[in-house]
């Protein structure tokens, strides 16, 4: 239900947001003597329905919907499924890794930042955490490069794999799994090298994050009694906070988390242009300043799916971890 | 009942008068001091900085040196008077963008929170949607339609941040207006007006005061991002972003690029030290809800 | 509890691993002998998507895609390696014109195989010609004026043009024109009938196989890269040297600091400056020139009238410092004397060219009766930054003289409809060759493609109308060059246009590469690229 009401919402808002601007993608498109050649211009909206209505473009569109076709990119000149599923693979791999980075670490530093309230770990960590949150990442994505790739050579500069490594046989478009399904070692290894740092540097902001409520939401439930009681009965101090600190306190970190993707998706685009990452975020800038409609409804399609997606994890894991709810 | 009244007004003031504690907090000083300064700089930029920010002089790509102290760019503009000038631009767009935002947010959500029945649930369908849809798209396919610019960049950022301070304070407004004591006064024939201004504005002020501050910071981030992608501020103006943008194009002067990046953390690392303890000081679940979209 | 304490240690370990592997040795294993295995990179910032270029016949000429478009495909007749004034024979053997340079008769070599092994003859080429005009995609142009193609026998073609065109040997070189193999397009959705527009499904194959006779084929395309493999049976004496040539899509800073580490490498899009600041790298070869397009300023008298008087346009013409904008343009560049570019036939000389001279401007201005005019200077913000340094420094020149301009850069997507709509009023714009011969400029002339949108309509200059047209038509190159620059001198001292520069254009290559020679028609010729 809410994915539907979502379809509709951002498929009329892509719609009214690219036809405020009164230039034809025709002419916008087409190459410099094509744009000014009446017959060329003709079939180009042809081609994409432009030279009907607005509204029956509109009922067009969702029809085609319905049968899960995106239509055709005025970009790429391909169906718009074809670009996300190439795409959306080398995103996933670079978002997860960040998201799988920022959790460990985030939470890590924020359980001894709490358990270590207002000494100089607490506060060393607070300027660590509040950096990550405030380095812009186009800046940091730059500097990085320039230190880690061009100054040190520690790792290999921009793209998935190194230019003359082919990619391992498609199985789920990760090369990191793929080559090692595949049992191409060297693959992998090559593709890790180009993952680490565009990872890092999109896992900053969301560590920082992490590192914050994480404190916050252990420092609260660190009051509460029953964690006195656990301390007073002289259990190891690993074992209160795995028992019963973080447990109590994941609810509120669940929710961080599963916000956290918009940060990872505005991340992306910033860096996924600067290390030249073929992925749905380059895919969405250029999209996004060509308007190239059904190219933007289909990102932000996708995008919202997953965000409602990781929401309902969320909530499923709100039940495994508090017993509470779960009866609720 | 008037036990009640007492009661609330020592809720209050047990959170407001946690603020000066926060002060000892030795990231407090230096996030106040930070922030302070880069006010005056973005007021004082005029007569502070050495040399006009669009002025090309003969001497390009400059390493730093006595006479200019950043360096020089591609057109032989002096780096150091351009992230001066570069505070008149990202704080008060900031500023307003975050007032821009909170009166929007704060409207919705209060009359959400307050009013609820079918207003809560349209405010809140509302700011679902675009908490689903990614921030940074919209912003771009907004400034794509309406031409980039600073203006547009604000607009775009308002359109997708009022959702999160709209939840907060809806949040704020139905804690407080379920609590006994607003009920007791309900009880009693206190006007709702009475109800409004005493109980529950501020007891949401504060953490709006607090989810503002790390706001502003956020605001800088996103439109310099914006910039730096070429839709936000356009050159010659001396923006951070779009001197970032520039300096990526030239890594051999690093200068160009490195020093806007400095600028940028440097004021938001201050909005963010002043925020995160002035957050402390408040209940800290209550703005946990707002943070992260 | 106990499970999840082990999966987080897994976790840790993992990253560990991670951490581990990425700060080991990263040396690229390109460093391969054997030559069939070794791979070119080439380096491009492209604004496009790479899967849009798969069709020559729709993609060519404006995308940036001619490099690999030249490799895949041969056209009739080709250009020496670093020459662009004698079309040579490449799959025609010769051709003759006939005297009025309307009639072009191409005699085809028998011996050109395709890619796939099938012999390539006349109807191929009149299957590519007709494809590309019913298609009525972006190359179209270049078949402009034609009535008649036609293979006459198996290995005769004739181009029949209404008007005279002595430029066809030099427009059929271009890759968009490069002859595709019909049997094999055919068999997969390609057509040329008249309703190829809309019948023709051969997009997505074309991405994946190669349908020219080229020295390289086309292996696969994303939006991020294009990869070439040998063409193991070409048909030419001179074999690709590299087994795999690799099109990448890399922002022009990441491309500055890649060459550095690089080997079999090439660079295209690095500014003068990035391109200078390389040259004491002794592993590379750094090629700065001036590049074959021209960037224009012109004056639109449809959305600005003081556009229509002269001494206004003076006024902007001699107050801009052609120099100051050379200085921001890169190594290589160079003031455009005409619009022109120096390398083709009927340029003017750089002694030729407009000066500034400030009081001449100042006069003007006060003869036009303006004062203290505005105007807003458009232009497409571009991907170097280029665009906003020269119209930074053009406000700085107009100043000077009294003349206010105000800046109003775009991204493309909205700079480029309203240039092309002529919604510009000072505009700033760029020109790259469709050919290289002079007749492709005639677009800047009253009522054509560029000065429609200077408002500069059909009649408007008699004069420039009736010299244009008879420097079109001549057929023999010495009257051609000389009516050229007399139109030129005639268009820098009446027109709407201001030609500024040509700019620095630079190639990076690692040192062990050879033959990197800058094409003005498809930039570098791949298969001529090899190692020491």
């Amino acid at each position: 239900m809410a994915l539907v009401f979502l379809c509709l919402g951002v498929s009329v808002m892509a719609f009214v947001l690219t036809h405020i601007v009164p230039n034809d993608p025709a002419v916008a498109n087409l190459g410099d003597r094509a744009s000014s050649d009446p017959v060329a211009v003709r079939l180009y909206r042809e081609h994409f329905g432009l030279d009907k209505p607005l509204p029956v473009q509109y009922v067009v569109y969702l029809g085609n919907l319905l049968h899960g076709d995106l239509g055709e990119s005025e970009q790429s000149r391909r169906a718009v499924r074809t670009d996300l599923a190439e795409y959306i693979p080398a995103t996933a791999e670079l978002a997860i890794t960040s998201m799988v980075l920022a959790c460990l670490l985030g939470i890590t530093l924020g359980v001894i930042a709490a358990l270590r309230r207002n000494r100089l770990t607490d506060q060393v960590l607070r300027v660590v955490s509040l950096g990550g949150m405030s380095t812009p990442q186009f800046w940091l994505a730059l500097v990085a490069l320039y230190v880690f790739f061009y100054q040190l050579s520690w790792v290999p500069g921009s793209g998935r794999l190194d230019a003359a490594v082919l990619p391992p046989p498609h199985l789920t478009g990760l090369f990191t799994i793929d080559s090692l399904a595949a049992g191409q070692f060297d693959v992998f290894v090559n593709s890790v090298q180009h993952l680490i740092l565009p990872a890092c540097v999109l896992a900053a902001f969301n560590m920082g994050l992490f590192t914050r409520f994480t404190r916050s939401a252990v420092l609260e439930v660190l009051e509460n009694d029953y964690v006195r009681t656990a301390r007073a009965k002289g259990l190891p101090e690993l074992t209160v906070v795995f028992r019963h600190v973080l447990r109590a306190a994941s609810p509120p970190i669940l929710t961080v988390v599963g916000l956290a993707f918009g940060n990872v998706m505005t991340g992306t685009v910033l860096v996924e242009n600067i290390f030249s990452w073929p992925g749905i975020g380059q895919y969405s800038y250029r999209s996004a300043t060509a308007l190239d409609l059904p190219a933007i409804v289909g990102v932000m399609l996708f995008v919202a799916i997953v965000y409602i997606l990781v929401n309902m994890v969320v909530d499923i894991l709100y039940g495994v971890v508090d017993p509470r709810i779960r009866l609720a | 009942m008037s036990a009640a009244v007492i009661n609330s007004n020592n809720r209050l003031s047990t959170a407001w008068r946690r603020i000066p504690g926060a002060w000892r907090q030795p990231l407090t000083v230096v996030g106040l001091v930070l922030a302070a300064s880069w006010l005056v700089v973005a007021l004082l930029a005029p007569w502070i900085s050495p040399q006009d920010p669009l002025a090309q002089g003969p001497a390009l790509y400059q390493a730093p040196s006595a006479a200019h102290l950043l360096g020089t760019d591609e057109l032989g503009r002096d780096v150091f008077s351009r992230v001066l000038w570069g505070a008149r631009i990202s704080i008060p767009l900031a500023m307003l963008l975050v007032s821009l935002a909170f009166t929007i947010g704060g409207t919705l959500g209060g009359l959400a929170g307050y009013l609820g029945g079918w207003v809560d649930e349209v405010v809140m369908r509302g700011a679902d949607f675009v908490f689903a849809v990614p921030t940074i798209l919209l912003a771009m396919a907004v400034v794509a339609a309406l031409g980039p610019g600073l203006f547009h960049a604000v607009l775009a950022v308002v359109l997708v941040s009022w959702p999160g301070i709209a939840r907060v304070v809806r949040g704020l407004v139905r804690t407080t207006m379920e609590s006994e004591y607003v009920a007791v006064g309900r009880l009693l024939g206190s006007p709702t007006h009475r109800a409004l201004t005493v109980d529950v504005l501020p007891n949401v002020a504060g953490p709006v005061i607090v989810l503002a501050a790390l706001e502003i910071g956020n605001a800088i981030l996103l439109l310099s991002a914006l910039s730096f992608l070429g839709l936000g501020a356009r050159p010659p103006d001396a923006e951070w972003g779009s001197m970032v943008s520039t300096g990526a194009q030239h890594f051999e002067a690093w200068w160009i690029g490195v020093f806007p990046g400095v600028a940028i953390v440097s004021i938001v690392l201050a909005f963010n030290f002043l925020g995160d303890s002035l957050r402390d000081a408040f209940d800290p679940k209550a703005i946990i809800k707002a943070r992260g979209a | 509890m106990q499970r999840r304490t082990t999966l987080l240690i897994a976790i840790l370990s993992g990253v560990g691993l991670l951490l581990g592997a990425a700060c080991g040795n990263s040396t690229s294993p390109s460093s391969t002998s054997s030559a069939a295995a070794k791979t070119l990179v080439v380096d491009d910032a492209y604004t496009w998507d790479f899967s849009k270029d798969t069709d020559p016949s729709r993609g060519g000429v404006d995308f940036d895609a001619d490099p690999f478009f030249h490799a895949i495909y041969d056209s009739l007749l080709t250009f020496k390696l670093g020459d662009s004034a004698t079309p040579i024979p490449l799959v025609a053997e010769s051709y003759t014109a006939s005297a009025d340079a309307k009639t072009f008769t191409f005699k085809i070599r028998k011996d050109v195989k395709f890619a796939d092994g099938t012999a390539l003859n006349a109807r191929d080429v009149e299957f590519t010609y007709n494809r590309l005009l019913n298609l009525h995609d972006n190359p179209v142009y270049l078949l402009d004026g034609i009535t008649s193609m036609k293979a006459t026998d198996d290995y005769t073609f004739v181009l029949v043009s209404s008007v005279a065109n002595p430029a066809i040997p030099f427009i059929v070189t271009n890759p968009a024109l490069g002859i595709i193999n019909s049997k094999l397009l055919t068999a997969h959705g390609g057509s040329a009938a008249t309703d190829a527009a809309k019948t023709d499904t051969a997009h997505d194959f074309l991405g994946t196989t190669s349908v020219g006779s080229g020295p390289y084929t086309m292996a696969s395309v994303n939006t991020s890269q294009v990869v070439l493999k040998a063409n193991a049976k070409y048909w030419g004496p001179d074999k690709p040297n590299f087994g795999t040539v690799i099109f990448r899509n890399v922002a022009a800073a990441t491309q500055l600091i890649e060459i550095q580490k690089a080997s079999n490498q090439i660079e295209l899009s690095l500014s003068g400056d990035q391109a200078a600041s390389l040259k004491g790298n002794s592993k590379l070869t750094v090629t700065s020139f001036t590049s074959p397009n021209i960037t224009f300023a012109f004056c639109n008298q449809k959305t600005v009238p003081a556009c229509g008087n002269v001494h206004f346009v003076n006024a902007i013409r001699y107050g801009i410092d052609y120099q100051s904008l050379v200085s921001v343009a890169g190594a290589g560049a160079a003031q455009a004397p005409g619009v022109v570019p120096t390398q083709f036939l009927g340029a003017l000389t750089q002694a030729q060219a407009v000066k500034r001279d400030v009081a001449k401007a100042k006069s003007e201005l006060q003869a036009s009766g303006i004062a203290n005019p505005t105007i807003q200077l458009d232009y497409t913000i571009s991907s170097t930054g280029l665009n906003d340094s020269l119209a930074a420094k053009i406000k700085a020149n107009l100043a000077d003289v009294g003349i206010t301009a105000n800046l109003n850069g775009q991204p493309s997507s909205i700079a480029t409809p309203n240039y092309r709509g002529a919604k510009y009023q000072l505009g700033l714009a760029g020109w790259a060759p469709d050919y290289p011969d002079p007749n492709d400029y005639q677009a800047f002339l009253p009522g054509q493609l560029v000065g429609k949108r200077a408002g500069w309509l059909t009649g408007a200059a008699p004069a420039i109308e009736d010299l244009g047209a008879r420097a079109g038509a001549a057929a023999d190159n010495a009257t051609r060059g000389k009516l050229y620059q007399q139109l030129q001198t005639l268009l820098n001292q009446e027109s709407p246009m201001l030609p500024l520069i040509q700019p620095g254009q630079s190639v990076v290559g690692t040192n062990n590469l050879t033959n990197v020679i800058y094409s003005p028609v498809w930039y570098l010729d791949l298969a001529a690229i090899g190692t020491h």
